[in-house]
């Protein structure tokens, strides 16, 4: 009896899980993690990678490596949206011939769907690895902000990717009935969706098992990695204020540095204060410097 | 009238489930029942009880092959659950000697400095940075060090590798600590390797002399 997934295709990361008598069970992927990096690359060799391997080779490819796609998924190029992440985006966006976004990677064009649809094939693949058999059917979620033509890129990108889309689902609706609120009394109901690189808020209603989308706002561009950056600024300036060195402008440091805040802020979710520990972090020509703070919750 | 064919009842059970319907009765329903009528010949009533010994060969062979699928079915599911465990625990161990790796880069960039000469001072600040984020490291993993001098002897907790003679400690007390012990939750991990206060022979009570942990006895 086949089974059907359920993919939560992110901006930044995506995840899929699959019902296991009558639990939501998410599987992990090859590389032994519960998300996939949304991210998508093209190398020298002509070989596609996708997920964590994607990620890991973006600062050696930078405009072969696409990130982001769902901001530019059922746009049209001239979308002030599309605009505003061409700014931001290292990669090539162009636009289609119907006026549509899309990206161009070594002189051949892609639309955002099939972009998407690789991202997809990678968590088909990982479910199938999973459960030992092939899978044809999913539902995916999308943000409840998205209209008609960027429901129906997601569902192209399934059709791509072999899958035969079920439903397409609102993000909020799908977190609600997680937490099981479809059993509870009709009510309104607030969703936040921090996520990696956008923030939304939908208010929901529920009325006779019905989830009607009442209003949505939220940032399109903060997430947690804005937060990671407003640890690693402070870190580095209070490093500057001690020793005279800016450890930003040193790659290395940079990155243990990035991996660190992002550490202490999953940290002190749970805890009021934690300690950011980074002996030899850099040096001069008095000798090694070591970076040890504390970073608390207000 | 008594029921002339319970012999069946009788026969040798064969390989049947034990939840099987070898437990209930074979009931013979009203038209299965035979009565000594002059209408029915010897003939009709075998052919009647050859057609209910076929239903019941088939019942027992439908019976057996559900039970054999069962039986499959339940060896799958024995053998995912090893797997998935097999899997979970590699995960597991990959997960904790990951973690461990930048300790050992941390290390490595203190032996690259130290190497470089200079500043000892500023080098061991870092060694003790490093020591700290691998006691740090320990603690998630519920690791924890173990109490021992100054406490008394405990066999449960420490190891016995040596044994002073001492005025200034009470007796079977821990005066040195050789390596720390560690716990891991509430059961030992490694135990403390002391060395034990003894009394000096004035102090000795009891025996001939050779008391209580004597030149003879044997601490490994």
């Amino acid at each position: 009896m086949a089974k059907v997934i359920g993919i939560d295709l992110g901006t930044t990361n995506s995840c899929v899980a699959i019902m296991e008598g009558g639990d939501p069970v998410v599987i992990a992927n090859s590389e032994g993690s519960r998300t996939t990096p949304s991210v998508v690359a093209f190398t020298d060799s002509s070989e596609r990678l996708v997920g964590q391997i994607a990620k890991r080779q973006a600062i050696t490819n930078p405009t072969n490596t696409i990130f982001a796609i769902k901001r530019l998924m059922g746009r049209r190029f001239d979308d002030p949206e599309v605009q505003k992440a061409i700014k931001v985006l290292p990669y090539r966006v162009i636009k289609n011939s119907d006026g549509a976004a899309a990206v161009e990677i070594r002189d051949k064009k892609y639309s955002p769907p099939e972009i998407s649809a690789f991202i997809l094939q990678k968590m088909k693949q990982t479910a199938e690895d999973y459960l030992g058999e092939k899978v044809t059917e999913a539902v995916i979620t999308v943000p409840a902000y998205f209209n008609d033509s960027q429901r129906q890129a997601t569902k192209d990108a399934g059709r791509i990717a072999g899958l035969n889309v079920l439903r397409i689902i609102n993000e909020p609706t799908a977190a609600s009935l997680a937490y099981g609120l479809d059993k509870k009394k009709d009510e309104k109901i607030a969703v936040f969706d921090l996520g990696g690189g956008t923030f939304d808020i939908s208010i929901l209603e529920l009325g006779e098992g019905v989830f009607e989308v009442k209003a949505t706002n939220g940032d399109t561009f903060l997430g947690g990695e804005d937060f990671d950056q407003r640890v690693i600024d402070y870190l580095a300036d209070e490093f500057r204020k001690d020793q005279g060195i800016d450890l930003r402008k040193d790659r290395m440091a940079l990155q243990r540095l990035k991996e660190a805040a992002e550490k202490a802020k999953c940290e002190l979710s749970t805890v009021m204060e934690t300690d950011i520990n980074l002996p030899f972090i850099t040096a001069d020509q008095s000798g090694p410097k070591h970076l040890n703070m504390k970073v608390t919750r207000p | 009238m008594e029921k002339r064919f319970n012999n069946v009842d009788d026969e040798p059970r064969k390989d049947i489930s034990p939840d099987g319907p070898a437990e209930k009765d074979i009931e013979l329903t009203p038209d299965q029942q035979v009565k000594a009528e002059p209408m029915e010949g010897p003939d009709s009533v075998i052919e009647k009880l050859q057609a209910q010994v076929a239903d019941k060969d088939k019942e027992l062979a439908e019976l057996k092959d559900r039970y054999l699928r069962t039986l499959a079915e339940s060896e799958n599911a024995r053998k995912r659950i090893r797997q998935q465990s097999d899997e979970t625990i590699r995960l597991q161990r990959e997960n904790l000697l990951r973690e461990l790796l930048p300790i050992v880069d941390n290390l490595e960039r203190a032996v690259e400095a130290a190497r470089g000469g200079g500043n000892g001072k500023s080098i061991v600040e870092g060694i003790e940075m490093v020591l700290r984020s691998m006691l740090d490291f320990l603690k998630t993993h519920g690791v924890t060090q173990v109490s021992s001098v100054g406490q008394p002897f405990d066999p449960q907790r420490h190891e016995a590798v040596d044994q002073i003679e001492s005025t200034q400690h009470p007796p079977n007390t821990v005066i040195n600590e050789f390596h720390r012990g560690y716990q891991i939750g509430d059961r030992l991990l490694r135990p403390a390797r002391v060395a034990v206060a003894k009394g000096t022979q004035e102090s000795d009570h009891g025996g001939n002399g050779n008391g209580a942990g004597g030149d003879d006895v044997e601490t490994r």
